[in-house]
């Protein structure tokens, strides 16, 4: 028994070990939340990795071995990729900025051709009112994004140092990611962690075949869509194809978002060897092997989501976040489903729902 | 004290650590699902087991439950029980230490067949359905090994099964044969 004085230094033990717990788990969600970005980024490259370790893990190569050798091969990869392009990307960079002047005032005009042509067929009032509201939005656009790229690249140097930390997450991610599971499962109380092994490895599976998928189809179209462009003598075909790729996470927005801006340069540009809409066939034949041949490959049915979903999914996050809001919302939904979807089957079928 | 002077201080430090798994060696190596498994090949299961310790009469599963593995018992006793036709708990089995249960989760995604509780203080080690799979791709030679034994096992449930329906049908037209 304990007496009252015990029992009152047993309860002032336990409520400072306790605070002391909250303490660090609220020091350490600060310091997260601070590297939130770099340990996502970390994550995702872990998942993306996982197979080849894998394989190599098979192959007799351990794992902190085969971890280490993948994200060096990777990193290389990228470092030497930037190395060869970054002459190119710098030069179309610098032309990009030293024209954009010339390039707003040949698209101003293009859209007044446009608008008069239109007023023929149109009421005029509606023709200029609408003219007038689309170019004041352009020129907001425009001051915006002048005023964002050299914030941007301030911020340059901040970001690559973070982002150096995801290479140091993606690591441990793989080197030790099932330790890491066994380590939260042993959390869990006796009666549910055999549910929750088991909500953990199918999300899993399905996170891993989701971000896989996408990322692969996403490259192929950039890819795709970089060469097609550099064959229709487009300027800038690198980032374009680039902005293409990462565009392609939207669905149904993303590749008509994709061929847009490569179609306004060839029609800004002065000597163009193909007319703008041959852009606009590329990317119809882009999408049609990427529906035909690579999205079933890839993506497949892994996480089928319904079309009117995909849309209020889209507006949500164009009012969230504005494009990187829309970028993001879809992979997000994706994840948020596999997650639901586990959870509601494995919780029902150990009948706790 | 002598004692202290003969053994160099870290024999005390990982001691402890070393114990355990000896003694998860040892009750590995009685499990027959892991018969014919080398030492190096037993430490990649150690690895992925999980160890969970029960207060006594806790419950371990459930009947009708989803199931994901197996559970082996390295200290303590397992009950496994199970409702009859007029829904009465009705015992199956005791099991002690070194005995395995519920190693048909393992390939079937059927609920489980039975409940099992601890009856005192036990130790159980865990081996699931994900960490088999992991040991199938990763270190496929174990993998085939492990399923090798697993499919002898339930081949020998089988065909004890197959026994029990024979034994149970000829009693049965005994009794018919009795009745007419």
């Amino acid at each position: 028994m304990l007496t009252a004085e015990n029992q009152l230094s047993h309860w002032i033990v336990r409520i400072s070990y306790y605070v002391l717990v909250l303490g660090i788990t609220l020091a350490a969600a600060y310091t997260i939340s601070v590297l939130i970005v770099p340990i996502v980024l970390g994550f995702l490259l872990s998942y993306m990795l996982q197979p080849i370790v894998n394989r190599l893990e098979r192959m007799g190569i351990s794992r902190h071995l085969g971890s280490m050798l993948v994200l060096g091969l990777l990193l290389g990869t990228i470092g030497l990729a930037l190395r060869v392009s970054y002459p190119k990307l710098s030069r179309q960079f610098t032309d990009f900025k030293s024209h954009d002047h010339l390039y707003l005032t040949m698209l101003e005009s293009k859209a007044q051709a446009l608008a008069s042509s239109l007023s023929d067929h149109l009421p005029k009032d509606l023709v200029e009112e609408s003219y007038a509201s689309a170019q004041n939005h352009l020129i907001q656009e425009v001051k915006r994004y002048k005023t964002l790229l050299p914030e941007m690249l301030s911020h340059f140097l901040s970001a690559l140092i973070m982002m150096l930390f995801a290479p140091v997450v993606a690591f441990f991610f793989l080197a030790e990611g099932s330790q890491i599971k066994k380590f939260l499962v042993s959390l869990v109380p006796n009666r549910y962690f055999e549910m929750s092994l088991m909500i953990l490895h199918r999300i899993d599976l399905q996170l891993g075949s989701y971000l896989r998928g996408q990322l692969l189809d996403c490259l192929a179209i950039g890819v795709l869509a970089a060469i097609g462009l550099s064959i229709l003598n487009v300027k800038y075909a690198l980032f374009i194809g680039a902005f293409a790729g990462l565009a392609n996470v939207i669905p149904y927005v993303g590749p008509v978002a994709g061929a847009i801006p490569g179609m306004l340069v060839l029609m800004i540009s002065p000597n163009a060897t193909f007319p703008w809409w041959s852009v606009a066939v590329m990317f119809v034949i882009i999408k049609a092997i990427d529906d035909v041949f690579i999205y079933p490959s890839t993506v497949g049915k892994s996480l089928h989501l319904h079309p009117l979903l995909v849309i209020l999914g889209i507006l949500a996050g164009e009012h969230f976040g504005g494009v990187l809001g829309m970028l993001i919302v879809i992979p997000l939904m994706g994840i948020i489903k596999a997650v639901v979807e586990v959870l509601h089957n494995t919780l029902r079928s150990y009948r706790i729902i | 004290m002598e004692l202290k002077q003969e053994n160099p201080i870290w024999t005390y430090l990982f001691r402890r650590k070393v114990d355990r798994q000896s003694s998860i060696y040892l009750t590995l190596q009685k499990v027959p699902l892991f018969n014919g498994i080398s030492n190096n090949e037993l430490e990649l299961i150690r690895r992925k087991l999980h160890i969970r310790h029960y207060r006594a009469d806790e419950l371990i599963f459930r009947e009708d439950e989803a199931g994901c593995g197996m559970y082996i018992v390295e200290k303590g006793a397992v009950r496994i029980t199970g409702k009859n036709q007029s829904g009465q708990e009705v015992e199956y089995a005791i099991l002690g230490e070194g005995e395995f249960f519920g190693e048909l989760a393992l390939v079937t995604s059927s609920p489980r067949k039975a409940s099992a509780f601890s009856t005192q203080k036990t130790t159980l080690m865990g081996f699931f359905e994900p960490d088999l799979q992991e040991l199938i791709e990763k270190h496929p030679h174990l993998g085939s090994k492990i399923l090798f034994q697993l499919s002898r096992v339930l081949g020998s449930r089988l065909d004890a099964m197959n026994n029990r329906v024979i034994l149970l049908q000829s009693q049965l037209e005994g009794s018919t044969n009795a009745d007419s």
